[in-house]
């Protein structure tokens, strides 16, 4: 009798072991203390510039912490909070190789970043079971929520119930943006087709050519039109004939059309592929033809053995990449950015891709524990203008985070000569990188070419056009998208209609601004509503009296946009003597000011938009962090740190932060 | 000493009549340990999300119990739903009113039921060989409806799809946001006490249990053997029909692997839930209380951040033990 007691009390604890086996094991973290700080004061003796250098030597001290999950998470965001992120995915690094590189990419933000990041994905290709593991992950109530949009229609109802919880939710690696999606997301982190095929035109036809053609193996799929498409407009930018040959995914036919395309079109010299699929042809119809490489120009999409080895030939110029690490990392920044601070990804695709994998790069070896040493020149500082504080303290948390020694320069006054020294003398310490604001592009394009030259890869930040409108050709700059601002911006106001939409500019000629109006009337067209700019000035009377009049001439005008507090303030005015109350009208506008803030509490003000310049510095360490260890590559020559919307819903966030991280 | 082996063998053989006792236990045992162990578990999300992913497969399992109790198996389970989907996604794309297509829906996995129930039935194979058959065979007619592409229904949501599988909105208010009760909870329940009255008060659930235990001798009771059979299989596609377009209901899309490895789930609930392997012995209570326990723990780890792909390890420790336990309790005298 007791034998089989005792049977069945053994079965119990084996059961209750089984249990406890799978209880969470306390997470350790290390921890990096910076230990010493020190300030050093460079004083040339020629010139009485003071250069502040400020070198932060890190000596890693193993703490071990056990870090507790909180019971109740805090509302809202909160810089010291402990993050608990789920991420849901169609596939696993256990059963689909492609899949550990992404997987590793959550992992080493999530160790630099200090977050828990539980990823959930089915244990073989099973879209309902994803469906379930959202909502799982929705019962679990993380901070933040990363999913693969694989099926939007599928995953539209989880998704919701994660932000009807709200939780913040981005999508990557599958999806297509918040919009095309329809599902109201923050951003999807994936590559970027149109781009891809964009900027690969623009290297292939960069010395010139007769003739492109895009090979596109599935014409009619939406992703590999894109791809031709942006081919083929960046041709014909430079004047260069470009049209599609439409092949199949069969190797033999395939090989045919090529070769039958070009005895039709002998003077055809520039290339593009879609992938493997389009690349194998190709290269046996090169070899059939006999072509070698240097008679004609070719770049692919996608990484295969073979097209890595026609890379290193020299047949092929480029592959591109969709970077799935930067998927898996930037996934993670962007959900603790969001926990942490309250920064809101700019725009709805943030592009991670491409990734352009050349001769020069593709033997790049990752080394997660390569020692970075960065370079910032910066043509203001916190010490005399406090906007730059927020800007400094993203690149110190960065630097933290990642382990990273930064030197940071800047001149004592505003003096742009005296910054173009610098980018000199920064150049001269042959850093791994080198962060700049670009605020005078021509003054600083000779130093910047020089810091290129030697090897550095360099971004800009804050200031700048990116490297194609500043003809510099610098990695990316990162900074607020000013068309996307005012098209995002104009799409918020026009949500639930309207009649007429005005766009209120105080410096009409001013590149940025006038981008900002042609976002907002693009945006108010194509939900058809009439808009137009109207030109104010920076005298608050006199633009209060042209705005007073422009709607007694137009008083149907019931959304508004100003492009910062000099077209806020006097917009104000005009309502104040107008007699307009919030609701009356839709108003948004750019920038933060104290009475913006009050507008927004308010609800005269819909929104304010924000650069979130705590991104522009956290962004630039972490941008060439990822360029030094990891080779991988901004995909855009512009990295947008803003439109940041700020709403009733988190301007209460934003003003508690504001001049420390806001 | 003697007297107290005596009364747990009593207790034993008491426990053995009711084939369910493991489950239950083993689902008190199970929810007891999430519920200390795993955060957010006692919340009216997580207990939604198990009956409602529950009750999906909980229709399934009914169907694939009391076709065990008959005796035979039904692999293909899976791959009929997956079918089910297709057919009721593509005729309604194809403009028939939904309430019709659905039921040629559920009709044309009842077709495929009845495939199965003829096949074995007329070749005298074993039913997991012509199952597995046609586990394979049925998938290939999906991927070739389907295309080896999505089905999406994407126009406006008919009534229809709330009655079969919509939200049960004033239950959900009651709860705090995301709760996500959905009628197929309720369906779920209909159909398990409606299959539980058949299977233990009408003559045909006397016949099934007859053909499952000992057909021979059943057959010379002048139970109609085959017929049985052949009624439970197809009672296994309308059942799997129902599944399908309840999920397809609150989904409206379809992969062309959906299901895909669902048939072993569904086994391994009734296993669990005390239905014999060898035909004769189970009830609905036990293959559904298994069902909810494998979901339970599905939830479960996922809320204690355990990798998913642990959870067939767990599960199948559970399959285990359980039938260890179920054939030690009804160990003869």
């Amino acid at each position: 009798m007791s034998r089989k007691v005792s049977m069945l009390m053994a079965l119990l604890v084996v059961v209750t072991l089984l249990a406890s086996a799978c209880q969470p094991t306390p997470q350790v973290v290390k921890e990096t203390v910076p230990v010493e700080v020190t300030k050093e004061v460079v004083v040339k003796e020629t010139v009485p510039v003071e250069v502040t250098k400020e070198v932060v030597k890190e000596v890693p001290v193993e703490v071990t912490k056990v870090v507790e999950v909180p019971v109740e998470t805090k509302p809202g965001a909160d810089p010291n909070r402990v993050l608990n992120l789920y991420a849901v995915q169609h596939a696993m690094c256990a059963w689909d190789s492609f899949w550990c590189t992404v997987e590793e990419g959550i992992r080493r933000a999530a160790d630099d970043m200090n977050v828990n990041v539980t990823i959930l994905g089915p244990d073989k290709f099973d879209l309902e079971r994803v469906a379930q593991l959202i909502d799982q992950a929705v019962a679990a109530k993380p901070d933040g929520l990363m999913v693969t949009v694989t099926d939007p229609d599928l995953f539209r109802e989880p998704i919701q119930r994660a932000l009807d919880a709200g939780i913040p939710v981005v999508a990557y690696n599958a999806g297509a943006g918040p919009i095309e999606d329809k599902i109201p997301y923050l951003t999807y982190l994936g590559q970027d087709e149109y781009q891809g095929g964009y900027q690969g035109g623009l290297r292939l036809a960069a010395e010139g050519g007769k003739k492109g053609v895009c090979i596109n193996q599935q014409v009619g799929h939406t992703g590999l039109d894109k791809r031709c498409k942006g081919f083929v407009d960046a041709l014909k930018e430079k004047g260069i004939p470009a049209e599609v040959l439409a092949i199949s995914d069969d190797p033999a036919s395939s090989q045919t059309v090529i070769s039958d395309y070009y005895t039709a079109n002998p003077d055809t010299d520039i290339f593009l592929t879609l992938g493997p699929n389009g690349a194998n042809p190709f290269y046996a119809f090169m070899d059939a033809a006999g072509l070698k490489p240097g008679d004609i120009k070719h770049g692919t999409f996608d990484l295969s053995p073979e097209i890595i080895a026609k890379i290193k030939d020299g047949t092929t110029m480029f592959g591109i990449d969709q970077q799935p690490f930067l998927q898996g990392y930037g996934g993670v920044m962007m959900l603790t950015m969001v926990g942490r601070y309250g920064i809101l990804p700019a725009l709805p695709v943030t592009g991670t891709g491409p990734g352009f994998v050349t001769k020069e790069n593709v033997d790049f070896v990752v080394d997660p524990n390569r020692p970075v040493n960065i370079y910032l020149v910066q043509h203001a500082m916190c010490a005399w203008d406090s906007f730059w504080c927020v800007v400094e303290n993203g690149i110190k948390q960065a630097a933290k985070e990642m382990n990273v020694n930064y030197t940071l320069l800047g001149p004592d006054k505003f003096d742009l000569e005296r910054v173009a020294q610098l980018i000199d003398q920064a150049v001269a310490a042959k850093p791994d990188g080198l962060a700049l604001t670009v605020t005078d592009p021509d003054l600083f394009r000779a130093p910047i070419q020089r810091a290129i030259d030697a090897g550095i890869p360099v971004i800009a930040y804050n200031a700048g056009a990116g490297p194609i409108e500043d003809k510099i050709p610098y990695l990316t700059y990162l900074g607020q998208d000013e068309y996307a601002g005012g098209y995002l911006g104009g799409l918020r106001l026009a949500a639930e209609g309207g009649k007429k939409g005005v766009c209120i500019n105080q410096q009409v000629g001013h590149t940025g601004l006038d981008k900002r109006c042609k976002g907002f009337v693009d945006a108010l067209k194509e939900k058809g509503i009439p808009a137009e700019v109207l030109a104010i000035s920076d005298d608050p009377a006199a633009s209060q009296t042209i705005i007073s009049d422009y709607y007694t001439a137009n008083p149907d005008t019931d959304i508004f946009m100003t492009l910062g507090p000099n077209g806020a303030n006097p917009f104000y005015a005009f309502m104040d003597a107008a007699g307009l109350k919030p609701g009356d009208i839709k108003h948004g506008t750019f920038d933060l000011s104290p009475e913006i803030i009050a507008k927004i509490k308010d609800g005269t003000t819909m929104f304010g938009i924000d650069q979130q310049p705590f991104l522009q510095g956290y962004g630039a360490v972490m941008t060439l962090m990822l360029k030094v260890r990891y080779g991988i590559s901004p995909a855009l020559p512009v990295t947008p740190t803003g439109p940041g919307f700020v709403t009733k819903d988190n301007v209460a966030v934003v003003e508690a932060l504001a001049g420390t991280y806001r | 000493m003697h007297s107290l082996a005596m009364r747990w063998t009593r207790f034993r053989v008491k426990l053995a009549e009711t084939p369910e006792a493991v489950a239950l236990t083993s689902l008190i045992v199970v929810f007891t340990f999430f519920a200390v162990a795993a955060g957010n578990f006692l919340s009216s999300l997580a207990l939604a999300d198990i009956v409602t992913f529950g009750s999906i497969m909980g229709i399934i399992v009914i169907g694939v119990a009391m076709l065990m109790i008959a005796g035979e198996f039904d692999l293909s389970v899976g791959s009929n739903f997956a079918v089910a989907s297709y057919v009721w996604a593509d005729l309604m794309n194809a403009g028939v009113p939904p309430l019709l297509a659905m039921i040629l829906a559920v009709l044309s996995s009842a077709i495929l039921g009845a495939i199965n129930g003829l096949v074995v039935i007329g070749s005298g194979l074993p039913s997991f060989i012509v199952t597995l058959g046609t586990m394979l065979a049925y998938r290939g007619i999906a991927r070739a409806i389907g295309g080896s592409d999505f089905a999406k229904y994407t126009q406006s949501r008919p009534f229809l799809f709330d009655v079969l599988n919509g939200p049960i909105t004033f239950l959900n208010r009651l709860f705090e946001g995301g709760t996500n009760f959905r009628v197929s909870i309720i369906w779920f329940v209909l159909i398990a006490l409606l299959m539980a009255w058949v299977l233990n008060r009408t003559r045909f659930g006397n016949w099934v249990f007859a053909a499952g235990g000992n057909p021979g001798a059943a057959l010379e009771q002048g139970v109609p053997v085959k017929r049985v059979k052949l009624t439970a299989f197809i009672l296994v596609g309308v059942l799997v029909g129902l599944a399908s377009v309840m999920q397809f209901a609150h989904r409206t899309s379809v992969d062309p692997v959906r299901g895909e490895g669902w048939e072993l789930i569904a086994v391994s609930a009734c296993v669990i839930g005390g239905v014999h392997l060898t035909g004769g012995v189970g009830t609905i209570l036990g293959a559904c209380l298994g069902m909810l326990l494998l979901t339970t723990l599905e939830t479960g780890l996922v809320l204690m951040g355990v990798s998913v792909q642990i959870f067939r390890a767990v599960a199948g420790i559970f399959l285990i033990l359980a039938v260890l336990l179920n054939t030690y309790l009804s160990r003869g005298e």
